[in-house]
């Protein structure tokens, strides 16, 4: 019996608005497969348990796989706000989830939207709480922009992260709604 | 009526109702049919039915007029409805298959997505 060994998990921190971002590639494709501001433990619990079998190592200092991701998070912190769109990224989900994802990814920096608009854009105006799941489900925030989706009525609606740390990231964004205040009560 | 309720079926109901407010047919659509797979299983078949009249027939003729055919409905447990859960996704996987790629095949693939947030674990 052969064994092959498929590389570690290549993990990496990065200041944000909001706090410390932990983003993980996967070497073998490059893509980032799990991030968010939570700490290394639970942002690798993002993966199954099979994937959390191989392990996961520190990027080395040059960055290694880590370092095109980490490259636009500090561009996006620095004000470059559309260095996160071309990330490469990969999470699992059936054919609408993956529909969804691609179409929140095209609600730009500055922009917001409404589950129903996002439920539109993917193609099923009606399916407005499955929508709602893509944006629960999304493991690899902000690379996929879950916080840019707010409700109807303009509230901000909720975050896997805390209303603080959306609210953060539309402020950098000067996403119009995020300066109303009254809307993060 | 004041059956138990599991905690996946509370979250179905309170859904719907939020689901009907919104226009949201994909999730009523996906949770209609739920509940009604849910009360299928609640239904107690009809030879039970019968077996268990005929047994309390002696002890007070309970069993006869009106409400004779009301029997308790079966307790489902959490794993029950998650079983159920699962079958109303496994059945709209294998039409999705048959539907190829259209606008139906992608309302199941958003019906799944209702029901899968519905299990454990899931927000």
């Amino acid at each position: 019996m052969t064994t092959t060994t498929i590389p570690p998990y290549e993990t990496a921190e990065v200041a944000l608005p909001g706090g410390t971002v932990v983003v993980v590639v996967d070497p073998t494709t490059g893509a980032v497969v799990a991030s968010g501001w939570k700490d290394l433990d639970a942002t690798f619990g993002f993966l199954t348990e099979g994937e959390q079998a191989r392990g996961h190592r520190p990027a080395p200092r040059d960055g290694g796989v880590t370092e095109p991701a980490v490259q636009a998070l500090h561009a996006y912190a620095a004000g470059d706000l559309g260095a996160l769109d071309d990330v490469v990224v990969s999470q699992p989900g059936g054919p609408f989830l993956q529909r969804a994802w691609i179409e929140l990814r095209g609600v730009k920096a500055g922009e917001t939207d409404s589950y129903a608009g996002l439920a539109e854009r993917a193609g099923s105006a009606a399916a407005v709480r499955a929508a709602g799941q893509a944006c629960a489900r999304n493991k690899v925030a902000p690379f996929v922009p879950c916080h840019r989706i707010l409700r109807s009525d303009r509230s901000l609606g909720g975050y896997a992260y805390g209303l603080a740390v959306k609210a953060a990231l539309l402020a950098h964004e000067g996403a119009r709604s995020a300066e109303d205040r009254t809307l993060f009560d | 009526m004041n059956h138990h309720t599991t905690a996946i079926e509370n979250r179905a109901r309170t859904w719907l109702r939020e689901a009907v407010r919104s226009h949201d047919t994909v999730t009523v659509s996906a949770l209609r049919s739920l509940l009604g797979a849910i009360g299928n299983a609640e239904a107690v078949p009809v030879a039970a039915d019968a077996a268990a009249t005929s047994s309390s027939e002696r002890i007070a003729g309970a069993a006869l007029g009106v409400g004779a055919a009301e029997v308790p409905r079966r307790e489902l447990t959490d794993g029950d409805v998650a079983d159920i859960v699962h079958a109303e996704i496994a059945e709209r996987r294998s039409a999705m298959e048959l539907y190829g790629s259209s606008a139906a095949s992608h309302r199941l693939a958003a019906e799944i997505v209702v029901l899968e947030g519905l299990l454990p674990g899931r927000s």
